[in-house]
């Protein structure tokens, strides 16, 4: 997945070569016709997670950008559904409330007022719906531009964390991350578990760092990143959730990056 | 002669406060052949006495299978079943593709049964001829709903509808309260000593006229039809219902006065009204302990 | 604010995103298709089948997961239908639940008969081709044991084209190149002479090979394939039909590099 949302869901040039658009249609701004999504327009960069032991730990910061411009600092981008899930959302700003706030809650409310079903929605029940939701809206080229990950657990109270983005594809893993954490997180956290077997002998405080210590990373090279992040530990006892502020900052490094703007050698 | 002018359509009440195209289509429901259905801590049967029209004909199917975790027993007009039972399966289907979750047994009773309940209040639409039994296995464990046209739904320790069922349940009625501790083959047992009184006098059950179905916690549903009913059969022992064999051996059985079935061979007369009897799938446990499960105007 | 103008750091992998027109602007299309990587391989035996994917999935150059499979049981007769499926996730997944569903509906339908594999076959045909025109792009490969207790193996193109003769061999997917001459030399024995009495050199002749020998072939094509393409790799999925002992799966490591 790419550090940019933009280029989420475009066909890259060095697998498909530069794409022709000749053969579409020059569309007059304002022509009235019903336009479906064909870029995001505010965006939120990376969410992490990691299973550990007895629960999932995700994370992500609060940052939507407008191209480049960081244009709300205070964004929640986790969203707790029910008592014992938490879902984490990259990419479109707007799509991510439409999931959170309409489809996710409609969601809940349908469930609870229907006749008891002695089985409650679990993260693996979210995930199946959203993924559903997800590739029904690709499918009908209308897509929601995100990348969401699920976090919580199974009927077995074991941990659960996948992952779907817009198009529909889905995996799961001991250790996921969406847009640039892909790239920069992702091999640390994958440090700490390389596999299934690695994270049920994770402790939560383990966990923990880890998580912290690459949205660490990620506020430092991810330049659509802010230095304060919400954090959430799903267990079958429900979930725990807290703002983190990136404190004792220090840019020294900054001074010996070479090959950007001014410093060219 | 008398002419009842408020069975016309089945959106129209009756001065009693009666709406008799509903009562006509539960007296449907005995026209069929009998089916039972019980529940144990850990299992939910079927059992079903299949009919053929004629000796050359083909047995009508009594028990389907819906989705892995339940499914239903019928009497009354097949086809009518046939439609709610693919609609079922559409609904189990669908949450397990949506969710990844099987269907509560609950909650597929509830849509067919709010699918029976628009009928009996849209002029042209005819209510289901149809009963149901339907076992399942949810998360909550084993359960026993019985499915009627006017779209009440109920659920029971033990159950039987369709013709003579009167018989057997008499018999859950006096033995329901084992139920819920036996094994699975004795649940079956149970279910087939219960439906071999519902028998008719010349009849006794064979690998050909009876269905059993089984579902248990962590079990999926079995369908036993045709030459695999025989093993069970085998077990029983004993296939005629308990009033014939008080009446070949009088001395050797057990008393089992049986009181004669309310059955009637009801032509849709409205004198054949459900009044004073206990209608189809009747109390056989304390889930239903006034009784009134037929009284539709509840 | 456009974004048509775009431009990634140019160290970055480039994007298309379309030019700006003289008048209005040129809209570019969401593209609803990606590669997951990966590769998928079928071997039919006299009466059993070997269906065999990498569990690795892939978006460019990350690893998606390194645990995903492609080889899935759909059910049918005697259980014994399975399907494997390359290209692009979501479609593939969609493909098989619709699959799944088919000969679910089809034993419902058919007094709970179950789906033969020669009618699963057809209606994998019938599900792809239904979306002739927004394709699942997905390659499929179908095996399973049919009435008299013979293995059958079918190959699909993401439309649906498919032989009902059935192969003997099939592969697809991102190694699929390195691994279809494989099977070709192993399976069919192409390029392979035996010498007659006469001297002459013969086409060695083809016949139904051995489960375990089938076995070996299969984890060295993957060894393989995994050494030469960056997105095969991380564990071998492999699922074994046979018409008297029915399903198994096992899940051999492979290099994760």
């Amino acid at each position: 997945m790419n550090h940019f949302p933009e280029g989420w869901g475009r066909p890259r040039d060095d697998v498909y070569g530069a794409y022709d658009g000749s053969h579409l249609k020059t569309v007059q701004p304002g022509a009235g016709f019903n336009q479906h999504t064909q870029s995001p327009i505010v965006t939120g960069t990376s969410v992490i997670a990691v299973k550990y032991k007895d629960g999932v730990v995700i994370a992500a910061d609060t940052l939507a950008s407008y191209g480049s411009l960081a244009r709300f600092r205070d964004v929640e981008r986790l969203k707790v559904v029910g008592e014992k899930t938490v879902v984490g959302a990259g990419g479109d700003m707007s799509d991510m409330q439409y999931i959170f706030d309409d489809v996710l809650e409609r969601l809940m409310i349908k469930e609870s007022y229907s006749p008891e079903s002695h089985s409650p929605l679990l993260a693996p029940h979210v995930y199946t719906y959203l993924s559903r939701l997800l590739y029904a809206r690709r499918s009908r080229l209308n897509p929601l531009w995100n990348a969401l990950l699920v976090a919580g657990h199974d009927e077995h109270d074991k941990p659960f964390l996948a992952s779907v983005d817009l198009l529909g594809t889905t995996f799961d893993g001991p250790a996921l991350a969406t847009g640039f954490g892909a790239h920069l997180a992702l091999p640390l956290l994958r440090k700490l578990v390389p596999n299934e077997e690695a994270s049920q002998n994770v402790t939560k405080e383990q966990a923990t760092e880890a998580v912290k210590a690459a949205m660490k990373v990620l506020f430092y090279r991810d330049a659509r990143s802010i230095d304060e992040y919400s954090i959430a530990w799903v267990t079958p006892q429900g979930v725990e959730q807290s703002r983190e502020k990136l404190e004792n900052q220090s840019w020294k490094f900054a001074e010996r990056i070479r090959g950007y703007g001014t410093q060219t050698n | 002669m008398f002419r009842n002018s408020y069975d016309n359509d089945s959106v129209t009440f009756s001065p009693q406060g009666r709406i008799f195209q509903v009562e006509y289509a539960l007296e449907a429901i005995k026209q069929g052949s009998a089916a039972v259905g019980l529940v144990s801590k850990t299992h939910a049967v079927l059992v079903a006495l299949k009919r053929n029209a004629e000796e050359l004909g083909s047995y009508q199917k009594k028990i389907i299978g819906i989705d892995s975790h339940f499914g239903i027993a019928l009497a009354g007009l097949a086809p009518d079943a046939r439609v709610l039972s693919n609609f079922m399966r559409q609904q189990a289907m669908s949450s397990r593709l949506l969710y990844n979750r099987p269907i509560a047994i609950k909650r597929v009773v509830d849509s067919i049964a709010e699918k029976a309940q628009v009928n009996t209040q849209h002029y042209g639409r005819r209510p289901y001829g149809v009963g149901l039994l339907v076992a399942g296995v949810d998360k909550a464990g084993p359960h026993l709903w019985e499915f009627q046209p006017s779209g009440m739904v109920l659920e029971y320790k033990g159950a039987a509808i369709g013709a003579r069922s009167q018989s057997a349940r008499t018999y859950l009625e006096r033995n329901f309260e084992e139920f819920e501790n036996v094994d699975k083959d004795e649940l079956i047992k149970h279910g087939l000593q219960a439906l071999r009184d519902s028998l008719a006098q010349d009849k006794e059950l064979t690998s050909a006229n009876t269905s059993i179905a089984v579902v248990g916690v962590g079990e999926d549903f079995v369908l036993y039809d045709g030459d695999s009913v025989q093993v069970w059969l085998d077990k029983l022992g004993e296939t005629r219902s308990s009033r014939r064999r008080a009446e070949e051996e009088p001395a050797t059985t057990e008393a089992t006065t049986t009181e004669t079935t309310t059955e009637t061979t009801t032509e849709g007369a409205a004198g054949s009204s459900t009044e004073g009897q206990t209608g189809p799938g009747g109390p056989a446990g304390p889930l239903d302990p006034a009784g009134e499960n037929m009284d539709t105007t509840e | 604010m456009s974004f048509s103008s775009f431009q990634a750091p140019s160290n970055a992998p480039a994007y298309s995103f379309a030019k700006e027109a003289n008048s209005g602007f040129r809209e570019h299309r969401f593209n609803p298709y990606t590669d997951n990587g990966g590769s998928i391989l079928g071997i039919a035996g006299d009466d059993f089948v070997v269906l065999a994917g990498d569990t690795r999935s892939t978006s460019g150059y990350n690893i998606n997961s390194r645990t995903q499979k492609k080889v899935f049981s759909i059910g049918g007769y005697k259980n014994s239908l399975v399907i494997a499926t390359v290209g692009f996730g979501a479609d593939a997944r969609d493909l098989v639940e619709k699959m799944k569903r088919a000969v679910e509906d089809y034993k419902f339908a058919h007094n709970l008969r179950d789906m033969s594999v020669s009618a699963a076959a057809q209606q994998l045909h019938t599900l792809l081709y239904g979306n002739r025109f927004f394709p699942k792009y997905a390659y499929c490969v179908l095996g399973g044991i049919d009435s008299n207790g013979k293995a059958r193996l079918y190959s699909y193109d993401p439309i649906g084209s498919y032989s009902k003769e059935g192969e003997s061999r099939a592969a697809a997917g991102a190694a699929s190149s390195l691994i279809v001459p494989f099977l070709d030399n192993q399976v069919e024995f192409k390029n392979q002479h035996t010498r007659e009495a006469n001297g002459e050199f013969v086409e060695k002749a083809v016949h139904p090979l051995p489960l375990d020998h089938v076995v070996k072939l299969v984890k060295d094509a993957f060894t393989s394939a995994t050494e030469r393409h960056i997105e095969v790799g991380d564990g071998l999925q492999l699922v074994i039909v046979t018409a008297q002992d029915g399903l198994s799966e096992q899940i051999v490591p492979l290099k994760q590099d």
